[in-house]
């Protein structure tokens, strides 16, 4: 039981299992394993933490033994049977998640927070006994008082008997693996080549990392007084690392049990979840994640120095455009990417968004996406999609005054493609003043520097063209263009084969030359009820044909008009490799779909700390 | 959430396989000189989120047998890089066989995971003559139409290589019109050179990864080595 002094350090618990191979020797050792818990617990009281670890250590031999149960100063049975007979991981996790719920359930009796309990398990030799289940059990969902995180340190001899079957049992984000030497060498000796030290930022950017591990087997026993601090370093760090994210609250890593789980009845089943579905992980810096979860978001922005300021005046991190255009509920925006917040660069993309009394009939809107090669894409798409609009917009006045009959599809093509080219034209000149202008003479930039995509849509606006809404949508180069219909999407504007390399001559702007100059219009029809979209392949290459998990995931938030915090949410999700800048207009035909009530809608993004 | 088939096509890894030559030949300085170089590479792509979510690295060291010494990994999850040492001959047979085996079955656990796998790359760095005369088969084999997973292969010959076999290991890139053979200049230090290669190769892989459409992007020659497919 701990002492008041104690107990008043900190409300949390951490309880930590070491399994040990017996065959490490580490068991004959017994004295220097009571000097490394002494010393970690010293360790403990001379650090900040703000949550106690309480320890178990069981050596599995093929009566599974228990060196120290359950304290914060262990003190290890001097009379303990320790002959090593075999490793038996199985015999050594059986039983172990009904150990820890009554463990756990007195500590929470004494008022304290449990932490998700960490298992070590240190192998240099084969399990005599099958441990796949035992150790899934350990791990289940199933079971309240589950596991949070298994580290796995094992010699590399035995690499292939555990590490592949690991992936069997658990998903990947349950268990760090970490490499033992066991002694054994083969005939020429190789030396290892261990990594440089990182610094503590991408250090802790890139947890977990652990150090590696090098036990003698019994015939260099002696030598095992000197490892003991290597050891020690090693228990330390897998106590230590969680609390320091607790500390910089992180989540991710460690949950709090949920507290209103009763103390009394521990055998009572766990709490049912409301329908609603499971809560989204969370990266650190607040996005939903879908799948893999990326590196760069493993830390917040603010530690990682992997989130950089623009190099030009502004970053453009986030832009949002939102309101109604007589019935139609619009939102637009554009999020700088992951690759362009580690470089430091601005977002390259753009969209406008254009309505008003003097064409009240028509939306427009425009998205581009900046080539990233291209120096002063950022400024280009910008540039073209107020252009444009601006130069659609007045060509369709123009038309409406000298007209009263509304204009026609083939008008609005000429007109549209006379829009781009204006665009296109507009884009090769500017003045310093201009944001993100490029730093020399219009006459002396190579015009490849400038490029951009360019889709547009015309959409009619006003209740009286409800059942019979046609888009119009012009573009060059592969901005899409989707509509979303009772969460299925459909990809309107050509699909691109991934790895294929753009043409510039015939895929973005500025026009260059004879070549070029070639927009494709596509007619669109708008159901009512539906959603409209023009996006930049920051979303349409993970939405892909929309039968993505990104596809699933958007098709249930993007169905109705979202207050702007929620879409910037869903739009910021985190998956590995989803680095480019992303941009989305959204237009909602009515009827809107009623939004989810707030209790319903909002567990799907919620925080799990 | 409705039960649609998801067929994911968004993510993309450029898996890299460094192919090197432990023979006799390469004992001291060149040898030296790639265990000093892979914990760079590691610290390069580690340190880097954005390349280190898209690339994957693998290293199998060859001389009268091959062996994995990394199997393919993303290297934030290798915390060790065992080192090359130098023993017997130089079986190129051996080194495409053990290459072909590791990308079949790395590119199919990729696969199996739901990410879209770019064409593999190989760095491949010998410094002698292959003492197994039926080594083009086993090229063959691995670079040849009847295997999906073909990899394009980017070849450094040290100081002691062939210059026509270098070549001849190289494949043909046909996006970029020519093959990536190189050959140091006799004369060079062959320690300094297997260095640059080294880091040559470090900045194709972080180059490669933070491409916006991810593509080999390769490198140019360092002095003192001879592009030996010069366009």
């Amino acid at each position: 039981m701990m002492s008041e002094a104690e107990s008043a350090k900190g409300d949390y618990v951490l309880p930590l299992v070491l399994v040990v191979d017996p065959t490490t020797q580490v068991s004959e050792r017994v004295q220097c394993l009571t000097d490394v818990l002494a010393r970690l617990s010293q360790e403990m009281s001379s650090k900040r933490v703000t949550a106690e670890p309480i320890i178990k250590v069981i050596v599995a031999n093929s009566t599974p033994q228990t060196a120290a149960p359950y304290l914060l100063k262990p003190e290890v049975d001097s009379d303990l049977e320790t002959k090593p007979d075999g490793f038996y991981l199985g015999r050594a996790l059986s039983g172990l998640v009904d150990d820890v719920t009554q463990e756990v359930s007195r500590q929470k009796m004494n008022g304290k927070v449990i932490l998700k309990p960490q298992l070590a398990v240190i192998a240099v030799s084969d399990s005599g006994d099958g441990w796949e289940n035992p150790l899934t059990e350990v791990f289940a969902a199933a079971s309240q008082y589950r596991f949070g995180t298994l580290h796995f340190y094992y010699a590399e001899s035995v690499q292939s008997r555990f590490v592949n079957r690991l992936g069997g049992c658990l998903s990947r984000e349950q268990y760090v693996l970490g490499v033992v030497d066991s002694g054994e060498r083969d005939s020429v000796p190789r030396k290892p080549v261990t990594s440089p030290d990182i610094s503590t930022q991408t250090a802790v950017a890139m947890i977990p990392r652990w150090p590696s591990l090098e036990l003698k087997p019994r015939r260099r026993l002696r030598e095992y007084e000197s490892r003991t601090s290597e050891l020690l370093l090693v228990v330390t760090d897998i106590i230590l690392a969680p609390l320091r994210l607790i500390e910089s609250s992180v989540s991710s890593v460690m949950e709090a049990f949920d507290e209103s789980v009763p103390v009394e009845a521990p055998e009572d089943p766990p709490v049912t979840k409301p329908t609603s579905p499971e809560p989204m992980a969370l990266s650190a810096n607040g996005n939903p994640i879908i799948g893999e979860a990326s590196s760069i978001n493993k830390s917040p922005w603010w530690d990682s120095r992997w989130w950089n300021v623009g190099k030009d005046e502004v970053c453009r991190e986030v832009e949002v455009d939102v309101g109604t255009a007589a019935d139609l509920a619009i939102i637009g925006l554009t999020t700088r990417g992951q690759s362009h917040r580690y470089g430091g660069l601005p977002n390259q993309d753009s969209f406008a968004i254009l309505h008003d009394d003097l064409v009240p009939g028509f939306l427009f809107v425009a998205v581009s996406d900046g080539v990233s090669n291209a120096r002063f894409s950022g400024y280009a798409s910008r540039k073209l999609v107020r252009c444009v609009v601006r130069a659609l917009h007045s060509r369709v006045l123009k038309r409406i005054r000298d007209s009263d009959t509304p204009p026609s599809g083939d008008e609005l093509h000429e007109m549209g493609s006379a829009a781009f080219r204006e665009a296109s034209e507009a884009l090769l000149s500017w003045n310093n003043f201009e944001v993100l202008a490029p730093p020399g003479e219009p006459d002396a930039t190579d015009p490849a520097e400038l490029s951009a995509t360019l889709t547009v849509a015309i959409i009619p606006v006003g209740s009286s063209t409800d059942g019979n809404r046609h888009a119009l949508v012009g573009f060059v180069g592969d901005s899409p263009c989707y509509i979303l219909n009772d969460e299925t999407w459909q990809l309107v504007t050509p699909a691109t084969k991934s790895g294929e390399t753009l043409n510039n001559a015939t895929s973005a702007l500025p026009f260059i030359g004879e070549e070029g100059g070639d927009v494709t219009w596509l007619d669109v029809p708008i159901a009512t009820g539906s959603t409209f979209f023009l996006m930049t392949d920051g979303f349409g290459t993970s939405l892909s044909s929309g039968r993505s998990s990104v596809g699933v995931f958007l098709g249930a938030e993007w169905g109705h008009p979202r207050t702007v915090v929620d879409f910037l949410r869903t739009a910021e999700f985190d998956r590995a490799g989803e680095d480019d800048d992303r941009t989305v207009v959204a237009v909602w035909v009515p009827p809107f779909k009623s939004p989810l009530s707030i209790e319903e809608s909002a567990p799907a993004i919620t925080k799990n700390i | 959430m409705t039960s649609v088939k998801v067929n994911d096509g968004g993510q993309q890894v450029l898996p890299f396989y460094i192919l090197c030559d432990e023979s006799m030949s390469m004992e001291g300085a060149k040898l030296d000189a790639v265990n000093q170089g892979l914990p760079k590479l590691h610290q390069a792509v580690a340190s880097d989120p954005i390349v280190n979510d898209k690339v994957r690295v693998g290293v199998i060291s060859f001389s009268d047998t091959a062996e994995e010494l990394v199997p393919l990994t993303k290297l934030t999850e290798l915390t060790q890089m065992p080192g090359l040492v130098s023993k017997g001959g130089t079986s190129y047979t051996a080194a495409f066989t053990v290459a072909k085996s590791a990308i079949d079955r790395d590119v199919a656990n990729l696969k199996s995971s739901g990410l879209q796998v770019l064409r593999p790359v190989i760095f491949f760095i010998s410094d002698g003559e292959p003492t197994s005369p039926d080594w083009p088969t086993a090229h063959a084999a691995l670079t040849g139409k009847s295997n999906p997973y073909a990899p394009h292969i980017l070849s450094f010959g040290i100081t002691g290589a062939v210059g026509q076999v270098i070549k001849d290991v190289a494949t043909d890139i046909t996006r970029l019109g020519k093959k990536f053979a190189w050959l140091a200049d006799d004369g060079t230090d062959p320690g300094a050179v297997v260095k640059e290669i080294i880091s040559k190769l470090v900045t194709t892989i972080v180059s490669s990864g933070r491409s916006q459409i991810p593509a080999l992007i390769p490198p140019t020659p360092p002095i003192g080595v001879i592009d030996l497919d010069p366009v």
